[in-house]
């Protein structure tokens, strides 16, 4: 835990993550309600402000999904108390139907702030949509773009108040290049008091007041206002908002326009290149700051803008210039002048300037054997289960299980988390994948489609609590065969093994209630449920026929603790470690069994001679090796 | 004060080069640098290819990702990762400190380990080397392995931070195993002596 985000030593210099950042600035904002759902890269901003939540006076929760934590965060403004929302970028698409009522029909007294983490490039999502496309055209609400972690932290502490004043929600749009950077910041002051809970709605009010006015809500009105009212009020702002710089001498022919993490590769790019170009750094990136914006169109001849990864500032720029300075020559991705997708970096922002002023640049070069030989193994590192995971045994038990059904082809589907990976080789028990819950929702189609091959969805323990629920209820309800396959690693592990319902425990460290998956399973109207060890192979094989068997929906739980976490709280206990597993060379037939079928990344081919052998610093001694070795040459060293 | 300062550590995930990072970091912001720290990410949060970018600057803050060519010091938790890293974003004469022993994947598809040295030596004649794995190994925790090249890396002298502002860090992060780190810490420091290739 990094103490250093409640310290009360305003102007102090600490190293915070972005994510630790904006959880100061929601506390130095006076923030009083918080609730997430865990989500990468966003995902330390609740487990700081968790751990300090009762140091601070913030209510903290790990909601069950992102709906749920943006109806309570709402709720909580309702109020009269500052809230804070915090998601990735596709818990935003989850929040989408309340964020949008929200947004037309006002939110409470207190303040409430989005801290939203895009990734650009994908690196831990499975997609790089830009949400900024929903905060701007969907929500029509604010949008601020820190570039770093001090940024991350005054804006979160701004937005609070900018929300009361504009009575709507604030969006901060992080990207995984703020969340993920670490860096130092100079802490503010913290709050003296905190407020007094009042349940205080307008809405009911606002709806009688429209009722006697027209006879029915006026939707449009309402709608209405956002534009006549919010937007031009939030527009101002932007004009005044002290993160939206223009840095302008007034003789130069190109302006450069950049939003988030891109504003620092811009001026490192400018500073290597050594030429003078006028700049608009963009904190504020929605309403765009218009003063600022006629200014620079006035002056330049050429603008080039980079933000990540839509073209959402360009567009609005354009059509803003269409009028303003229509022989002024936008370059960004709408004319394909830079990347169209995926993250930027200060050698793409330095080769575009050099390009759009024909100017050449040195760049690094890599000596030519040594660049050969990186890339003829560039793919070594392949993603892979961690060793001593429990989805491997998992994934091994369920292809056994199938494959002794007599069938060469069955359809397994995929969710969201650690186990995405059991659909690669050399388990490869799915073939396809969609969002949080997509698993046992494809599989109420694809049982009702009349294939003969069994169907089998595979889906987390977070990711049930999340979006399962009513999928499985719709077998039940429909009379659908299939088999779910919940594989409950007591934790949401991907994330960084944040609680859920089944823990146990709460984002603050309260003692709860645990919410039993096979509880819920049999209270979906499933008949049949097994809850099995995973480290137990030949029993589960065992059962898990049975399930696949069954002429009606069957589920199988997996339950067995996440490896690294078992052996972090090991460590953390001062525990001894489970000794590491060997192969005796004069037992291994050479099979490859254990590395074909299983796939441990411990387990070594000695192609030389011809054995499989054990790496002992990956092992972490689970012993499903050994189980799975058919002459048992793999023994505890 | 010294100059802006950008070293990356290089590893596999799970090695533990966040951690370093921010000691490091931690222990620049107590000499009055500005820190920014990055992250880069192969597949999968274990077992991928992980480089943090650790940038120490005089007067402002630049992006958190070190531009290709641009690194002062190179740490390796493994000697591939070292030599790809190196490749891309040492300056020509920056230093090198690796660990030797290698991660291999379970198809034992490994590049020829003397050549991933002689190339190591090929970028940089700042080389060293040392078994940062068999030293933490024989400490008892594989995971001390990170603070062994840190101590090692702390002892080329290249890093612009002070030994006791490290401990501290280390001391404040790793609680009820600071003891076995430090230790660690000493090891790594003493090791690196006789190995400069």
């Amino acid at each position: 835990m990094n103490i250093g985000v409640i310290k009360d030593n305003p102007g102090k210099k600490i190293l915070l993550m972005g994510n630790e950042a904006v959880a100061r600035g929601a506390i130095e904002g006076n923030c009083q309600f918080a609730s997430s759902y865990p989500g990468t890269p966003s995902s330390e901003i609740m487990e700081t402000i968790g751990q300090v939540a009762k140091d601070v006076g913030i209510n903290a929760q790990w909601s069950t999904n992102e709906m749920v934590a943006i109806w309570a965060a709402a709720g909580a403004t309702y109020c009269g108390v500052r809230s804070l929302c915090i998601a990735k970028h596709h818990g935003v698409a989850w929040m989408t139907d309340p964020l949008i009522n929200f947004s037309h029909w006002q939110i409470g007294e207190g303040g409430l702030v989005l801290a939203i983490g895009d990734d650009p490039g994908g690196h831990s999502s499975s997609n790089e949509y830009d949400s900024r496309n929903l905060a701007m055209k969907v929500f029509e609400i604010p949008i601020l773009e820190p570039a770093n972690p001090q940024e991350a932290k005054d804006f979160t502490k701004e937005g609070f108040g900018l929300s009361e004043k504009l009575k709507t929600p604030i969006y901060i749009r992080l990207t995984t290049r703020v969340c993920h950077a670490t860096g130092d910041v100079v802490l503010g002051d913290l709050p003296k008091e905190k407020r007094m809970p009042n349940f205080f709605p307008t809405t009911i009010s606002l709806g009688m007041e429209m009722i006697e006015k027209y006879g029915w809500v006026n939707m449009a009105y309402l709608h209405e206002r956002i534009h006549i009212k919010r937007l031009k009020e939030a527009s101002e702002f932007s004009n005044d908002f002290p993160k939206n710089i223009l840095k302008i001498d007034g003789d130069e022919e190109l302006g450069v326009v950049a939003s988030g993490v891109c504003r620092h590769y811009v001026e490192e790019a400018l500073s290597q290149l050594d030429i003078n170009a006028a700049f608009l750094q963009l904190g504020m990136s929605f309403p765009l700051p218009k003063k600022l914006v006629s200014k620079l169109l006035k002056s330049v001849k050429k603008i080039l803008v980079f933000e990540e990864t839509d073209p959402v500032i360009e567009n609005e720029l354009r059509s803003f210039a269409k009028n303003e300075a229509p022989d002024v020559e936008i370059f960004g991705k709408i004319n394909g002048f830079v990347p169209v997708a995926g993250e930027y970096n200060v050698n793409i922002v330095k080769t575009s300037i050099a390009k759009l002023l024909n100017k050449k640049i040195t760049q690094h070069f890599e000596k030519e054997d040594i660049a050969s030989l990186i890339s003829s193994y560039s793919g070594i590192r392949r993603i892979a289960l961690c060793p001593g995971c429990p989805h491997r045994a998992s994934g091994y038990i369920m292809k056994k299980a199938i494959l002794s059904q007599g069938v060469e082809f069955f359809a397994g589907i995929g969710d969201i988390g650690c186990y995405g990976m059991m659909g690669l080789p050399p388990l490869g028990v799915f073939a396809l994948t969609n969002c949080m819950g997509g698993s046992i929702g494809m599989a109420n189609g694809i049982a009702k489609t009349g294939i003969k091959e069994p169907v089998i969805a595979y889906i987390g323990d977070s990711t049930f609590y999340h979006a399962g629920i009513p999928s499985l209820i719709n077998a039940t309800f429909n009379n659908t065969k299939f088999t779910t396959v919940i594989l409950d690693n007591q934790g949401t592990a991907m994330t960084g093994f944040q609680p859920h319902p089944g823990s146990g425990y709460t984002a603050m460290g309260d003692k709860t209630k645990i919410v039993k998956i096979e509880d819920l399973v049999k209270a979906c109207g499933v008949e049949y449920v097994e809850v099995l060890d995973p480290y137990q192979i030949t029993k589960s094989i065992e059962v898990a026929k049975k399930a696949l068997a069954y002429p009606r929906a069957s589920v199988i739980i997996f339950r067995r603790m996440c490896s690294i976490e078992f052996l972090r709280q090991r460590r953390k206990e001062g525990k001894t470690l489970p000794k590491p597993f060997t192969v005796n060379p004069s037992i291994c037939n050479g099979c490859q069994v254990c590395l074909d079928e299983f796939g441990c990344p411990a387990i070594i081919w000695d192609g030389k001679n011809r054995k499989a052998i054990i790496d002992e610093a990956l092992c972490v001694g689970c012993g499903n090796c050994a189980q799975i070795c058919e002459v048992h040459a793999i023994k505890v060293k | 004060m010294k100059q802006d300062f950008n070293v990356i550590v290089a590893g596999i995930g799970g090695q533990g080069n966040i951690l370093v990072s921010r000691i490091i970091g931690e222990a620049a912001i107590e000499f009055g640098y500005h820190v920014l720290i990055g992250e880069t990410f192969g597949a999968g949060q274990r077992g991928g290819a992980v480089q943090s970018h650790i940038r120490l600057t005089k007067e402002k803050t630049y992006g958190p990702l070190i531009p290709e060519g641009f690194a002062d010091a190179v740490i390796g938790l493994e000697p591939f990762e070292a030599l790809k890293c190196a490749s891309k974003f040492l300056k020509p004469d920056g230093i090198i400190i690796t660990n030797e022993y290698p991660i291999i994947p379970s198809d034992k598809n490994y590049p020829d380990f003397e050549k991933i040295f002689q190339f190591l030596k090929n970028i940089s004649s700042k080389l060293y080397t040392i078994n940062g794995t068999k030293i933490a190994l024989d400490i008892g925790d594989v995971a001390t392995l990170n603070i062994v090249m840190l101590g090692a890396a702390y002892a080329t002298g290249v890093l612009p931070v002070k030994e006791e502002d490290i401990k501290k860090s280390i001391i404040e992060k790793l609680d009820k195993s600071s003891e076995l780190n430090l230790k660690a810490f000493e090891k790594g420091k003493k090791m690196i002596k006789e190995n400069k290739r």
